[in-house]
């Protein structure tokens, strides 16, 4: 089976302060990964890396088994925070598919369609201004999906959500995850990632300390960085 | 004393009100001149401004930058020395012939307009940038896009900008009087009446003047800032979560 993502030696620096050291994966298949670690870790850095947004000082990244010279139209991301336009979700979506050349005809049925996505319908002439986090977080969502990817990258998809919004990302997530797109996301809650995730990376001050699946990632944990982590995120 | 001070406001007011022939001869070149000044200068000034509040990244960018800023200051008497210097009959572009006339002077507000819109252009979308940049690259933007978006989305705080610059060259009498010359139907406006006026103690005139003068500025700081109230309205929210 052909790799969804690779990445072979990546390492990132800036001004001379190393954040990623010597990053290497290999993901296969669908499915849900996570990207976990604790606040500094390089996380955030190495989605946008995969993502195409920043390029490593060096190594490579291999999407779908072809090297990545940038940003692909199949790999989307969605920041920790997302922005918009001051304008309605509508307008917002519209824009996205106005940077992607999509015909004017199409573009109603194809915003629809992801609103209906995220659960969002209700909420399409109003201006973004006037939705919540949670929404906002959804609207991002919607926004990624209009480029029908085959990979989606979500930056601390869930971070500053409260409950109830949190479990609708998560079950977004999870409907994205079962249509058969990969997704990776960064998270700092293990209980998170047992719920949603395959996959686990766990990244400590730029380097990668672990990766497994999910089950085993939390069956075995014998390195002291993921043992104090995990610990003291269960505390909470 | 202060009869005096009421007999000519009570005159100036008369000369507004009856629309003296002078008084709007003056008025409308002045206004034909800052116009057109803003009208040259407005594309080309934003265009710059939002190139280097976008492309932030090549090598002379912090010169251009501080080139700006450091031409929002210029002395506008020595822009109109300098174009007087260029335009005169010893000057490299005398065949012109444009020494004592409107064009002149549109050209002395050129160069002390241009740097005012361009750097608060600059201010603005370099703003805009460092709040919707990243997003905008995410979503996978080319910086042309990226360009149009940021004025669009920054477009209240322009006219702001805009207005600045008008304000300025309404303001403005020492280039104008330097490559203009204050000649009688020809190149005197407002600022250089009112100059000429007071010092031949024709008070009447120069406080009419003076009063379309304050008037056009109270419209432009009102129109400002009815512009910012909006603006802060249609931006009262943060633009992400």
């Amino acid at each position: 089976m052909n790799a969804v993502l690779r990445m072979d030696n990546v390492c990132y620096s800036v001004r001379g302060r190393v954040l990623l050291e010597n990053i290497s994966y290999t993901g296969e298949g669908s499915g849900c990964v996570a990207l976990l670690g604790p606040n500094g870790a390089g996380k955030s850095v190495l989605l946008e890396i995969c993502h195409g947004l920043i390029r490593p000082t060096s190594g490579s990244i291999s999407w779908f088994g072809e090297k990545a010279g940038g940003m692909r139209d199949d790999v989307v991301m969605t920041l920790q925070k997302p922005m918009f336009l001051a304008r309605s979700v509508t307008a917002n979506l519209n824009y996205m598919l106005d940077v992607q050349a999509c015909p004017r005809p199409a573009r109603a049925a194809r915003i629809a369609e992801v609103l209906r996505e995220v659960n969002l319908e209700h909420k399409a002439e109003d201006e973004v201004s006037n939705l919540s986090g949670g929404e906002q977080q959804c609207l991002s969502i919607a926004r990624a999906l209009l480029s029908e990817p085959r990979a989606i990258l979500l930056d601390e998809p869930t971070a500053q959500l409260d409950m109830a919004s949190t479990e609708n990302i998560e079950r977004i997530i999870n409907r994205l995850k079962n249509s058969g797109i990969k997704i990776i996301f960064t998270t700092h809650s293990p209980a998170q990632v047992r719920r949603l995730c395959d996959e686990v990376i766990f990244i400590d001050k730029g380097r990668l300390i672990t990766c497994a699946p999910c089950e085993d990632f939390f069956k075995h944990i014998s390195h002291p960085a993921v043992n104090a982590f995990v610990c003291s995120q269960s505390l909470f | 004393m202060t009869n005096d001070l009421s007999e000519a406001l009570r005159t100036a007011f008369e000369l507004v009100v009856s629309l003296d022939p002078d008084l709007v001869e003056i008025v409308l070149l002045s206004l034909q001149t800052n116009l057109t000044a803003m009208v040259v200068v407005f594309v080309p000034a934003i265009l710059t401004g939002a190139f280097l509040g976008v492309w932030r990244h090549f090598r002379t960018h912090g010169f251009w930058v501080s080139l700006l800023n450091a031409l929002m200051g210029l002395p506008p008497v020595v822009v109109g020395l300098f174009i007087y210097l260029l335009l005169s009959k010893s000057g490299p572009l005398a065949f012109l012939e444009l020494l004592y006339t409107p064009t002149a002077m549109v050209i002395a507000q050129i160069v002390l307009i241009f740097p005012i819109v361009a750097s608060l252009t600059y201010q603005t979308v370099s703003d805009c940038y460092d709040t919707l940049g990243k997003q905008l690259h995410a979503l996978g933007c080319s910086r042309g896009r990226m360009m149009r978006t940021l004025l669009y989305e920054a477009r209240f705080s322009l006219v702001t900008a805009v207005i600045a610059g008008l304000g300025r060259a309404l303001a403005e009498v020492g280039a104008v009087l330097v490559v203009g010359g204050n000649i009688y139907h020809l190149t005197r406006v407002m600022t250089t009446a009112i100059t000429l006026e007071t010092s031949k103690g024709n008070l009447e005139l120069a406080l009419a003047l003076g009063l379309i003068l304050i008037v056009l500025s109270f419209f432009m700081s009102f129109m400002a800032q009815l512009v910012r109230r909006r603006n802060r309205h249609a931006h009262a929210h943060p633009y992400g979560v």
